[in-house]
């Protein structure tokens, strides 16, 4: 299909606003390629945010974000069943604890009426408290969005890449683009990797995240910086705490504010911080910012269950002076910036890939013509969870790796493990075989699951266990056999 | 649907010992276990140290486990490997699959609960830092080299200080893998006296007490760590950093009892994290006993062996309909932790108050703090109903009480105390003083 | 903290592991009789430990060896009795040279006389072969 390595268009970054864009123009008879630096999608601020499905509020009138959020979120009932993506609106609440709290919430209550959108100011303490039992005393009033929701922002961006490559979107990972030469004669782009391998597109699409200003820089753009704005998080065990809604504190014109939600899995998270840093690698969390955060969690809800904590994480919001996102051709002809997408930037994720359509068909000449053998829907991957007794029977009868559990706490079967190594995006590390079923994710953190884990994806992927890597890159396991046969046959993981 | 006396969930020593005790009993025996041996966490322990008790001498966890394998194997009782149980129903239903045979079914006149314990996590103590490969919990470390035979790492900081930490540390070295030190966050080493000799000075391995990970470096893997000492709110104290280049981390922070599948069947859950048993380890749910790690996590196998024996035989007599007490739900008296004590096993005693002769019940409890000199006293109504001299009380050794107590003195809970006694004993061996 | 030479060259401090009394005992060698002198011990059993330690610390093999066609790649062994602690290292190298071949019964003597010690390694568990 493709001539000598040209794509009409390069999407720079897979988080899920690249995958986005790439699953919406996946629907078109066209070359897409979509080029990622790390080992899987969804690795950059995708990785670690709220997964909050927001729903417009605290954004400027007028705002780029106040209309990509409400599309956004209207769009993820469209799209999301489709390619089998869960999500729940559960609803948000913001609380107030005394009487300015309250008349900013009085305030973002008219806002949100005048923009069409369901909201409820809630003063009556009963009903507070049957709304969100967890709730400390103090809060006196809430605002209700039951339309915002709670998603899993990898599993979207999985979702979305997978679909487009489906239909035919090329995925590069593990190229981190160095270097974009400008072919003006033959109005073409060539872009390189640091080790030098190269990639032409007519169009590029630049969805780099944090990068965003280093790739536009490399065309020689420089109307905006990204000011990296780190946010940490601790995540707590399964059922650890009952809760029924996203609770935000009253925002401030800095931020949000401390969030306490549940998530599709039934965790529950507390976070994130603001912090502007210098750095933009610093994911690291710090023991400053974890009391940052349960303090902000301790003002609004009762019961923190310390002692099921898990994990706690951090990621790093991609934020600009403009305040707003950047959605548009540049000055550079066939170069789009999808840039500063800080939050809603997930909610808004689905309308971004919506509105860089138009500027494609708009501005860049395209005309689209759809697919003949385009394939609408993506089947989410069948887990032990989704079968019932007699299927898994039935199951385990055709392929007994359904019938060996591998992750005890999680319960996923070797086929799940196996089937997600051979998807669409090929499984090559353990991280992105959590990521995809979630084995480790829970309370053991893969204490017991990991050796068998690496087992399957040495067998799988043709490496040696000492390849397994957590991460991609140099995140190796484990290092050489702790004792040698004399006349060493590499034997794969010792399968049992 | 598969008719069985008694089922066993879970093949480590708790499960074996619960299996052969009820099979003795001369009731149909079987033991599901995921994995695809018997043997439970014993297989991963090769140090030796086990055994002083139930067999006399000094066995590595694997000899310890293949014992009882060997008994098993000699026997009727019926294995079941690979096996991994999902569910229990409160009616004693046992749902399982394995890849050969799919989902069965069980049904069982009574069950012992054995699955064990599992390590908490990293998070569990919110270490700051990224997430690079390299880091372990200790147990799954000990799972590569001794068990998969791979190197986790070359060079090594060991974070916590008990049993299980020292024991890698040594194995660590034996192996050729340098441990730069050991931190602890406690102001005393957690794990015995005999394993910081034999594991951590034999070997010349610094042990940082009252310090904490402050930093972790590397983005792939670890490239560094530092560690800094706390103060009494738990924080790190400035100009005390110490920093290594080191590729891995190995961590410990305690074993939580395995509950899912208990708490699911209905069983109450104690604080301590296992099953709230009674006098029989029976657990809230008739029928369902439980033993080992599930129950309390312990530090001496043997003293698993114990209670998964009388575990085993309870739950054969339940089959066979001859537990004295079949309503666990009646008549409770209920034992408290009281000062200093942590946790108390088993929680109820269902079988005191209508007994007319002095009632045995085995407590084992675990004290909070390591203390010397001290009296182990058992109150109820507000008198002191029996008390024990002790010289050394650690929080890393469990504590074993057999005591008799007169139905009569014994009102409607009774409170186990640890308390300082000033006066000095000469005797190391536990004595007993009878009433007060 | 063991081992700590003191003033007199031939003092040494051990920690009794015998009991958790933990006793610090203290054990010397006259240099003209070569009897070795225990304080700080509480009881016999400490006096006994203290000038073993002293004279000839001893510490049980604990390692692994590598297995053809086993069903695990390794198995844990250890020698029958404890060899001399300044051994260990060595002797873990003569383990690591050698491998054994499944299946393996738990006890049987995989190295003879390790470093002529007239102890031998063995197995700690059964090893069935792969099938
Ligand atoms: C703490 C926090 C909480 C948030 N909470 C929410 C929320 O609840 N709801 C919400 O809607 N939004 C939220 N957001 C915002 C949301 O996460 C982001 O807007 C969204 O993830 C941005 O997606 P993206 O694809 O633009 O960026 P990213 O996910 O960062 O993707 C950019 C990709 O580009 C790749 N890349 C970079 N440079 C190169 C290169 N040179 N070559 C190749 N590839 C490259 C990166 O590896 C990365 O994968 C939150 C953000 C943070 C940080
Ligand atoms: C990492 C680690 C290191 C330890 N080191 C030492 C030591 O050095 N010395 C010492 O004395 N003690 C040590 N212990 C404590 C030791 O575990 C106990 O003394 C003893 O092994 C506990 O026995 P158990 O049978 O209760 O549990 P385990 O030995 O854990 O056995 C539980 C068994 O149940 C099975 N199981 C669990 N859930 C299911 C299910 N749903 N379906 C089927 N099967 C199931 C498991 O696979 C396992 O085989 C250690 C424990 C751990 C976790
Ligand atoms: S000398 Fe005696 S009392 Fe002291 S630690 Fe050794 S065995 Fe215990």
């Amino acid at each position: 299909m493709k001539s000598s390595n040209l794509y009409d268009i390069a999407i720079i970054g897979a988080g899920c606003v690249g995958s986005a864009i790439a699953q919406r123009l996946s629907k078109y008879d066209i070359n897409i390629i979509l080029i990622e630096k790390e080992s899987d999608v969804s690795m950059g601020a995708t990785k670690a945010n709220s997964g909050i499905i927001h729903q417009g509020y605290f954004t400027t009138k007028g705002s780029l974000k106040e209309k990509l959020c409400l599309r956004g979120n209207d769009l993820i009932d469209e799209i999301g069943p489709k390619i089998g993506v869960e999500y729940e609106r559960i609803g948000a609440i913001f609380c107030a604890t005394n009487k300015i709290e309250r008349e900013t919430l009085e305030s973002e209550f008219t806002k949100s009426q005048n923009r069409g959108v369901d909201v409820e100011i809630i003063t009556d303490l009963n009903r507070i408290h049957v709304i969100e039992p967890q709730l400390n005393d103090n809060v006196i009033t809430i605002l209700h969005f039951p339309r915002a929701g709670i998603i899993i922002p990898f599993e979207l961006t999985i979702a979305l890449a997978e679909h487009a490559i489906i239909n035919g979107c090329e995925l590069k990972l593990e190229f981190e683009v160095g270097f974009i030469k400008r072919d003006t004669e033959n109005d073409v782009f060539e872009i390189r990797s640091a080790d030098g391998r190269k990639i032409k597109a007519k169009t590029i699409i630049n969805a780099a995240g944090i990068y965003s200003d280093k790739i536009a820089r490399m065309v020689g753009l420089e109307d905006f910086i990204i000011i990296p704005r780190r946010g940490e998080y601790i995540l707590f065990d399964k059922d650890s705490l009952p809760l029924k809604k996203i609770i935000f504190p009253t925002p401030t014109p800095a931020s949000k504010g401390i969030v306490i939600s549940k998530t599709v899995h039934g965790n529950f998270f507390i976070g994130p911080n603001a912090t502007e840093i210098d750095s933009k690698e610093g994911i690291n969390t710090t023991s400053i910012g974890l009391n940052e955060i349960i303090t902000g969690a301790r003002k609004i809800i009762k019961n923190l269950p310390f002692k099921k904590n898990i994990t706690n994480f951090a990621g790093i919001r991609a934020s600009t002076h403009q305040h707003d996102f950047i959605v548009e051709e540049s000055s550079i002809p066939q170069f789009i910036n999808v840039a500063g997408i800080d939050s809603p930037g997930l909610s808004s994720s689905l309308a971004i890939a919506e509105l860089v359509e138009q500027i494609l068909k708009k501005n860049c000449g395209y005309t689209f013509i759809k697919r003949e053998d385009y394939i609408p829907t993506r089947n989410k991957q069948i887990l032990l969870s989704d079968l019932s007794e007699e299927e898994l029977a039935k199951k385990i009868k055709e392929n007994p790796q359904w019938g060996q559990i591998i992750c005890r706490c999680e319960q996923v079967t070797e086929a799940e493990i196996v089937e997600a190594c051979r998807g669409p995006i090929p499984v090559k590390n353990t991280d992105m075989i959590k990521r995809r079923l979630r084995p480790g994710m829970g309370r053991c953190q893969g204490g017991f699951c990991l050796p068998k884990v690496m087992k399957i994806i040495s067998r799988e992927q043709d490496m040696i266990m000492e390849q397994v890597t957590k991460t991609g890159g140099d995140s190796f396991i484990v290092f050489e056999r702790t004792k040698h046969l004399n006349s060493e046959v590499i034997e794969k993981g010792d399968m049992l | 649907m598969e008719n069985i006396d008694v089922v066993i969930i879970g093949g480590g020593p708790a499960g074996l010992a619960a299996a052969l005790a009820a099979y003795e009993e001369g009731v149909s025996v079987a033991i599901l276990e995921r994995d695809h041996e018997l043997g439970g966490i014993l297989q991963q322990c090769i140090h030796n140290g086990f055994g002083l008790r139930y067999f006399k001498e000094e066995l590595t966890g694997p000899e310890y486990a293949q014992r009882f394998i060997n008994k098993i194997k000699e026997s009727k009782i019926k294995v079941f490997l690979n096996t991994m149980v999902m569910q229990i129903t409160s009616e004693r239903v046992i749902t399982t699959i394995n890849p050969n045979n799919g989902v069965v079914h069980f049904k069982a006149k009574s069950i012992v609960l054995g699955m064990g314990c599992r390590e908490r996590t990293r998070g569990a103590i919110n270490i700051p830092g990224t997430r690079p490969a390299g880091i372990f919990p200790a147990g799954q470390a000990q799972r590569f080299i001794n068990i998969e035979g791979y190197f986790p790492g070359k060079r090594v900081l060991i974070l916590g200080s008990g049993d299980i930490d020292m024991i890698m540390a040594r194995r660590c070295m034996v192996e050729g893998i340098k441990v730069v030190a050991v931190a602890e966050v406690l102001p005393y080493p957690s794990g015995l006296k005999r394993n910081q000799v034999q594991c951590l000075d034999d070997y010349g391995i610094p042990l940082y007490l009252r310090h904490t990970i402050i930093d972790i470096r590397g983005k792939e893997r670890v490239e560094g760590v530092t560690i800094a000492a706390i103060d009494e709110k738990w924080r790190p104290i400035p100009g005390t950093e110490k920093t290594w280049d080191v590729d891995t981390i190995l961590f410990s922070v305690g074993l939580i009892p395995e509950n899912e599948l208990s708490s699911n069947a209905g069983c109450k859950i104690a604080n301590n994290g296992g099953p709230e048993v009674d006098e029989f380890l029976q657990t809230t749910v008739p029928g369902i006993f439980a033993a080992g790690n599930v129950l309390q996590v312990h530090d001496l196998v043997d003293f698993v062996t114990f209670e998964a024996t009388r575990a085993g035989k309870n739950a054969a007599k339940y089959a066979k309909d001859e537990l004295p007490i079949k309503d666990c739900q009646k008549s409770v008296i209920f034992a408290k932790p009281g000062s200093d004590v942590g946790y108390v096993v088993p929680e109820r005693i269902c079988g005191i108050k209508n007994s007319k002769d002095p009632y045995e019940i085995e407590f084992s409890f675990r004290v909070k703090n390591p203390r010397q000199n001290i009296i182990a006293e058992i109150i109820s109504k507000g008198k002191i109903i029996y008390k024990r001299k002790q010289k050394f009380v650690l929080p890393s050794e469990m504590i074993h009480l057999k005591v008799k107590l007169n139905p009569v003195d014994v009102g409607e809970e009774l409170t186990i105390n640890i308390i300082e006694q000033d006066s000095a004993i000469n005797v190391i061996e536990k004595e007993m003083l009878e009433g007060s | 903290m063991d081992e700590k030479a003191s003033n007199e060259v031939n003092e040494k401090e051990i920690i009794c592991v015998i009991c958790p009394n933990s006793c610090r005992l203290r054990v010397s060698q006259d240099p003209k009789t070569k009897e070795i002198n225990v304080e700080g011990h509480q009881c016999p059993r400490g006096k006994k430990y203290g000038i073993s330690e002293y004279s000839n610390p001893v510490r049980v093999l604990i390692t692994t060896m590598r297995v053809e066609k086993g069903k695990l790649p390794v198995i844990p062994v250890r020698s029958t009795e404890a060899i001399p602690k300044s051994l260990l290292i060595e002797a873990v190298k003569v383990v690591n040279d050698t491998h054994c071949l499944a299946p393996i019964k738990m006890g049987d003597i995989l190295i003879d006389n390790i470093l002529n010690t007239k102890i031998s390694v063995i197995a700690s568990r059964d090893i069935d072969v792969k099938s």
